[in-house]
């Protein structure tokens, strides 16, 4: 039997697991925390003014318009959703697998996962255009005479996908959290600190019963999440592929949505990682060369799935005899939208084909920086497919332009403020690396399977 | 009858409070007490419940209850506002002003003049307010249509930038800065006639079509010896001037385009700007049924019109060739072909001998293929028609063209028949040029120092006629009455603000015979007073004058004038006008478009004048007349600013339209600025204006519209450039076309507000286009190509079921109707920025095509509302359910329901949904007056788009279920706005489920198709195949190319 890595390096044991994951919860963060605090709350009160005064004025200070029905909000909106599903992945589905090494990246990714759907989930929101109405989209009992959502149109899957997404990656998260916060409260020199975290852990003893309780909840959930992470990208893909809308109506969407947001998420979640190695010196021996190779190792193999359905899409188009079809693509890659469709394909199909080195795989700077790349080309990969496809659609007389404004910028940029910000108060406020999973994938005690 | 709304409910509510009675009321009683009913019981039964609040503790303090009490309503008092909802009186009608109900309608009879068209009009009104201006329906003069431009004027008398009240302006000596002081009326009069009274008094007015003002004008000068000058920006001059010198008399002649077959028309855009364009589209489409009769249109001009993107074949020529065209077409004529007794007339031979020496009219027609032109004419005499005028036309040859024309007319024998010339129009059309070069030799010579000028902004319209403004300046008054603060009226010492003709009496000669009348029918808005009013409470100073008003002038004038006349036997003149009320007109000639004239004889010396028209060598600068905007009035109208031009797709601009080739020469880019100036004069106007590249303009030559660079109104003003500045004198003519050109270039870049990017239809099958020939020998429907399969099962509609056919043949692309659908649906305006952002709000749009090559494409127009579809893809897609089908299978639209997803307009392949990006319905006071109540205004962040009117068919369906006891619709009695408005009647509307209505039988057409007819969408909405009579179609000469050109 092959060797397997050493999870966790710099030969720790559990008394220095649990100190090197609580001192960040424990001690006062220094003044680089609170420059990178500040600096994502800015972005987040530039988000508020901007989504503040659309509210206010109107869907029309954005560049949407006609023929461009939906733009950035959507665009983003999907990037976020996408990000959300590296985490439910790594900790539900390589869980049922039985994949060791995730135990040290899951309960960030996890946080990740939630804090994008937490900020995807306002996009959809203020892109309408009376978004003080968007309760009428939740179908429940109301005074507004016999009016029902309308159980046909997509985006009523949407609100059910994404909302139900958000709960169960929610409570999975914090299900997990739960020995953990245990810990830290039982390690409390104060009272405040001591309530806290003892309301927060909810009465955990770490009994056996509770033990057992536990890994069986755990395991429940990880088999609840499991369909979700395909079916919620499969469900926002509906709401293009159920249109009939050339570049749109593809039936090849919900793999080809489900493929680039684990790919996305996965680059997200070595951007995070990257970072956090460098910031916190000490999670470079939990978060090893050797997780983010494997890492690498799926973003490149979806990344030529990406590459696939992107090749699939316009062998279709050429197969269909469909005119309007085939112009659509045409137009993606040779229209004015050029630009956005190469930057797509460089970034998402030629770029990680770095990853096929191994010494590039284990390099932190070139994967760092294919990550950030991979991010740019999916958030372009959903501004092509939402954007360059409503611009020229049936009739060339209502073609046109997205009109592309400073609010838009807003949105896409004020969103990671609120994004980072969420993360940052998450990593001292949570136990960042999940102990109680940690702990069993150490050496201590098993000097025999050396 | 006054009534009070109170509250009133408090003391009810008290009374319901149960208090111990005498009796108890059941019978049964629990002590004897009870029974007896004492005082000690009546109390303890009062406090039998009470634990605390009693009046013992109240004189000990505060009660627990009361303080809880005080406290809970301080609390409520504390955070709530502590205003009482006010007494609000109403009072009802005591008695109810006649005809007006509120919440139905009223029509009244009028009529409206917009430069040489007279309408016929129906205002109807809501609670006493003008909404909307339709045709009326009896009026014969404009085949029972109105242009855009008259259906927009209801916008116009809401214009809140119009003079409100009568002002004094404070003049320096150079007549420069000026103050203005509010004066009364009466102030304004005293002073007015205390200076008229000192002699040589003018005034200036436009052509009157007026017969009671024009006696008005008269006792007008007798009163004050005045002299009248009569001037328009269109005066059809050289058109008048050509008939007097061919045939003896001055007149505009009638076009009777439905007689001929053959029409060549050079330069002549009698379906955009030209006479009276909505009546000649209505005539022109009644000749264009595809049959063996099918009328041909050929023409000649420089740059692309709405007629020559009508025409079956069109070329561009420069507007300095247009003589050397019609001479062309005489020589081979004369010369080649020796047809008609003309051909043996030496004088005529000689002089086209001499013009083919020194312009080669051999070689123009090896260029232009004159030849079969002209042999189309000739085997179609009596029934061909050679047309030219317009501003377009107004070289300094435009006489000479005018008399060619007229020759040719005559000598294939249309003259009398095709060519009308007792049943004109514009009977009334005095106006000339003449007049205004008269006005300023008069008040340079002293003869006029005191000068009254009637709703003509002279200084804008003769921006490059310095002599003009330094006459004004000499004037010792000016009294401008009209209604706006625009340039003429700063330098006037008074301004008398004229009433909009909604608001005031009046009556128009429309044609021979027919005389209309106008009704005020709202009291004016402003303190305003109409023009006759002020002339007749000026000539009251001085004599004596039997009408107190204008109205009772009018009256009288009617009663001595036309009763007598016209009236029926036995008919009381109160009898007469209350008929002519009602009815809007009399029409005392009854054979109007029937009868043919008498051929009159051509003045054969006149063609001893001319002499050929050498073409240009630099650049050719032709300005022409936009179809919304016109010369320039109105264009504080923000409908008539946003219409898009129909060939260029721009609003809210005028540019310089250059060819393909002279942007590539120049390397010009789309919207750059250049400087334009018409001569090499160092001192010559210079206008920077920017470039709009389009398809079809001549080679060499320039296109720019006039009416555009206001100095006024918060519409107009800043919107394009002034054209009237580059206009050249040559020898006391004013030029408008042919002028040298000369630009340079600049590197500023003015985006150009467009809402139609592309050109062509990508080879797609959009609007079907089919030779005559073809037509007629098709056997099965146009449109057979294979659908896409459905999952839907088929829903079938019991009752009536509406459907809406469009006839691309007859449509001229004129655009009227998105004025009409805008007046009637209460649809907003954006403004430019907006609409280059993709904002424009029109629920009708005119898509328009390019087929062929850039140079000299065809041009194809299709209007595109929403298409109603049985299997609409928006209502599948809508999460709230705010768009879904109506069971008479129209596609309905809940505004209050949409929370503004917009997934409905993305997933609509026709893009004809319009969503609110902004509030718009924010509108500055008065403009909310002219909503249509019948339409809701729609709220920021909801999607709107066409009804099929279902309003009407509503109010129609309410009505006569309660009249007739019956809600069925039949054929014809509901008609949308675009399908009233349409002058060519390209539109029908109706119930698709009877087999015998119109619309029905149009869906029957084997030439209806509808739209994307591959996406099986089952259209409420299908369109009628275009037909052009010619032997091959530009678009097929690419056919296997696919993608086609696209530029711009």
């Amino acid at each position: 039997m092959a060797k397997r890595p050493i999870l966790v390096l710099d030969n720790k044991d559990y008394k220095q697991v649990t100190e090197d994951v609580c001192s960040l919860v424990e001690t006062v963060p220094g003044k680089n925390f609170f420059a990178l605090l500040l600096a994502s709350k800015s972005l987040l009160l530039y988000f508020i003014i901007t989504m503040g005064l659309i509210a206010v004025y109107g869907m029309g200070l954005m560049g949407v318009n006609s023929p461009v029905g939906w733009g950035t909000d959507i665009v983003t909106f999907v990037f976020w959703i996408g990000i959300g599903h590296a985490g439910t992945l790594i900790s539900a589905i390589l869980f049922l697998f039985r994949q060791k090494w995730r135990t040290s990246i899951a309960r960030t990714a996890e946080a990740m996962t939630v804090f994008a759907v937490m900020t995807a989930g306002i996009f959809p929101l203020l892109h309408t255009g009376r978004p003080w109405l968007a309760h009428w989209l939740l179908p429940y009992p109301n005074q507004r005479g016999p009016l029902w959502v309308n159980f046909r149109s997509p985006l009523i899957w949407d609100v059910f996908a994404v909302s139900t997404y958000a709960l169960v990656s929610m409570t999975f998260w914090y299900v997990g959290l739960v020995p953990d916060l245990a810990t830290v409260r039982d390690r409390a020199k104060n009272k405040v600190r001591k309530f806290i975290y003892g309301v927060l852990s909810m009465g955990w003893r770490g009994t056996a019963r509770h033990w057992n309780h536990y890994e069986m909840v755990y395991m429940i959930l990880a088999g609840l999440s499991t369909p979700l992470v395909l079916s919620v990208h499969s469900i926002v893909s509906f709401d293009f592929a159920v249109s009939q809308l050339p570049g749109w109506h593809t039936t090849i969407f919900p793999p080809y949505f489900v493929a680039g947001a684990v790919f996305s998420g996965f680059a997200m979640v070595v951007t995070l990682m990257s970072i956090l190695r460098t910031v916190i010196p000490h999670f470079k021996h939990y978060v090893t060369v050797n997780h983010l190779e494997l890492m690498n190792k799926i973003i490149m193999t979806t990344s030529l799935l990406v590459g696939y359905s992107y090749a699939a899409e316009f062998f279709i188009a050429w197969y269909s005899g469909h005119g309007v079809e085939q112009y659509a693509f045409i137009n993606r890659a040779f229209g004015p939208y050029w630009w956005s469709y190469w930057i797509m394909v460089s970034c998402n199909v030629i770029i990680p084909q770095l990853f096929w080195f191994k010494k590039i795989r284990r390099n932190l700077i070139v994967m760092f920086i294919i990550s950030i790349f991979v991010n740019i080309g999916m958030w372009f990969e959903r501004f092509v497919i939402t954007v360059t496809s409503l611009h020229r659609d049936f009739l060339p007389s209502s073609w046109g332009m997205f009109n592309f404004s400073a609010y838009d910028l807003g949105a896409i940029f004020g969103s990671f403020g609120l994004f980072f910000m969420l993360f940052l108060i998450y990593l001292r406020v949570f136990p960042s690396i999940s102990m109680s999973e940690v702990k069993p994938v150490l050496k201590v005690g098993r000097d025999d399977e050396h | 009858m006054e009534k009070e709304i109170k509250h009133t409910e408090k003391t009810k509510i008290n009374k319901k409070i149960i208090l111990p009675k005498d009796k108890p009321e059941s019978g049964y009683w629990q002590s004897l007490a009870e029974l007896q009913n004492t005082e000690d019981f009546k109390k303890s039964v009062a406090n039998e419940f009470a634990t605390t609040p009693t009046e013992k503790e109240k004189e000990e303090g505060w009660a627990r209850r009361d303080f809880l009490k005080l406290m809970g309503a301080s609390l409520a008092l504390s955070t709530f506002a502590c205003t009482r909802k006010p007494t609000q009186k109403i009072v009802p009608y005591v008695k109810r002003p006649d005809d007006v109900i509120p919440g139905i309608a009223n029509h009244y009879a009028s009529s409206f003049v917009d430069g040489s068209e007279v309408f016929g009009i129906v205002v109807k009104t809501r609670e006493g307010r003008p909404i909307k201006i339709e045709a009326n329906q009896e009026y014969p003069g404009s085949l029972k249509k109105i242009s855009m431009r008259a259906t927009a004027s209801v916008l116009s008398l809401y214009d809140p930038d119009r003079l409100k009240a009568p002002a004094q302006h404070l003049l320096n000596s150079k007549k420069t800065n000026y103050d203005s002081l509010p004066i009364k009326w009466k102030k304004l009069d005293a002073a007015v006639v205390k200076e008229l009274k000192k002699s040589s008094v003018g005034i200036l007015t436009g052509s009157i079509s007026s017969p009671s003002t024009k006696a008005l004008i008269y006792n007008f000068k007798q009163a004050y010896k005045a002299r009248h000058y009569s001037w328009d920006i269109e005066n059809f001059d050289s058109l008048k001037q050509a008939q007097k010198i061919s045939y003896g008399t001055s007149l505009v002649p009638h076009y009777r385009l439905d007689k001929a077959k053959m029409i060549l028309s050079v330069g002549a855009d009698f379906l955009g700007s030209y006479l009276s364009p909505t009546e000649m589209s209505g005539l022109f489409a009644k000749g264009r049924k595809p049959s063996k009769n099918m009328s041909k249109l050929v023409m000649f001009e420089s740059g692309l019109s709405l007629t020559g993107s009508n025409a079956d074949i069109r070329h561009g020529v420069k507007s300095s060739e247009y003589l050397s065209i019609l001479m062309g077409v005489l020589y081979q004529l004369i010369i080649v072909k020796k047809r008609s007794s003309y051909a043996w007339d030496k004088n005529l031979r000689q002089i086209l001998t001499n013009y083919n020496e020194s312009i080669s009219l051999v070689e123009l027609n090896k260029k232009l293929n004159l030849s079969n032109i002209a042999d189309e004419l000739w085997s179609n005499r009596k029934k061909s028609l050679v047309i030219t005028g317009g501003v377009s036309t107004e070289t300094k040859d435009s006489t000479l063209l005018h008399i060619t024309a007229n020759f040719l007319n005559t000598l294939l024998s249309n003259d009398g028949r095709v060519v009308d010339y007792k049943e004109s129009n514009y009977t009334s059309f005095k106006s000339s040029e003449k007049d205004l070069t008269k006005l300023i030799l008069d008040i340079k010579s002293g003869l006029v120092k005191r000068l009254i000028i009637h709703d003509t902004n002279l200084l804008y319209s003769n921006a490059g006629n310095k002599d003009l403004l330094k006459a004004l300046k000499k004037l010792k008054l000016l009294v401008y009455i009209g209604s706006h603060l625009d340039e003429t009226a700063k330098i006037s010492n008074f301004v008398a603000p004229d009433n909009h003709s909604l608001e005031k009496w009046g009556d128009n000669q429309g044609q021979n015979k027919l005389y209309s009348i106008m009704q005020p029918t709202i009291s004016p808005l402003y303190d305003t007073r109409s023009f006759q009013d002020s002339l007749i409470s000026w000539i009251k100073e001085v004599k004596v004058f039997n009408s107190k008003d204008y109205y009772s002038y009018l009256k009288n004038y009617w009663r001595y004038q036309f009763y007598p006349k016209y009236k029926k036997t036995n008919q009381t003149f109160d009898d007469f006008w209350f008929d002519i009320l009602q009815k809007g007109f009399v029409d005392a000639n009854k054979n109007r478009y029937k009868t043919n004239n008498s051929v009159r004889k051509f003045n054969m010396s006149a063609l001893s004048w001319l002499k050929p028209s050498l073409p240009l060598n630099s650049y050719e600068l032709s300005l022409d007349s936009n179809i919304a905007t016109r010369s320039g009035k109105m264009t504080n109208v923000s409908w008539l600013q946003e219409v898009p031009n129909p060939i260029t797709k721009i609003c809210w601009d005028n540019y310089l339209s250059i060819p393909l080739s002279m942007a590539d020469k120049e390397n010009l880019k789309q919207g750059q600025v250049v400087e334009l100036k018409t001569s090499t004069d160092k001192n010559a106007e210079t206008i920077k204006v920017p470039i709009h590249i389009q398809p079809g303009q001549a080679d060499n030559t320039m296109s720019l519209f006039i009416g555009y660079g206001q100095t006024y109104g918060s519409v107009a003003k800043g919107v394009g450039v002034n054209a009237f500045a580059l206009l050249n004198f040559i020898k006391n003519k004013k030029v408008y076309a042919g002028m040298p050109a000369f630009i340079k270039k600049t590197s500023k870049i003015n985006l150009l507000a467009s809402t139609q990017s592309q050109h062509s239809m990508q080879g797609r099958r959009i609007v079907i286009e089919k030779t005559l020939d073809d037509i007629l020998t098709l056997t099965k429907p146009i449109e057979s190509r294979e659908k896409q399969p459905t999952l839907w099962s088929t829903i079938k509609y019991k009752g009536q079921k509406w459907g809406m056919s469009i006839d691309l043949n007859t449509c001229t692309g004129c655009s009227s109707c998105v004025i009409a659908c805008q007046s009637e649906n209460n649809i907003p305006t954006v403004g430019k920025k907006y609409v280059s952002e993709g904002r424009s709000m029109h629920w009708m749009r005119i898509d328009r095509y390019h087929t062929g090559d850039a140079k000299n494409p065809d041009t194809v127009f299709q209007p595109v509302t929403c298409q109603h579809c049985d299997e609409a893809p928006c209502e599948t897609v809508c999460p709230v359910a705010a768009t879904v089908h109506g069971d008479e299978g129209t596609n309905d639209m809940i505004y209050n329901r949409c929370v503004g997803t917009r997934y409905c307009a993305n997933n609509c392949p026709y893009k004809v949904r319009r969503f609110n990006w902004f509030d718009f319905t924010k509108l500055s006071t008065p403009l909310e007056m002219s909503l249509n109540p019948e339409v809701s205004v729609r709220d920021r962040g909801v999607m709107e788009k066409c009804s099929f009117c279902l309003h009407k068919v509503t109010e129609l369906r309410h009505k006569k279920s309660v009249d007739k006891k019956t809600k069925h619709i039949n054929d014809g009695e509901v008609q949308t706005a675009c399908q009233e408005a349409c002058p060519t009647n390209a539109i029908n509307f109706g119930d698709s489920n009877d087999k015998k209505t119109k619309v029905s039988k149009d869906f029957a057409s084997k030439r209806a198709y509808t739209l994307l007819h591959e996406l099986n969408l089952k259209p409420g909405l299908r369109y009628k195949a275009k037909v052009k009579n010619v032997k091959k179609l530009k678009s097929e000469k690419k056919s296997s190319k696919h993608g086609g050109s696209s530029h711009g």
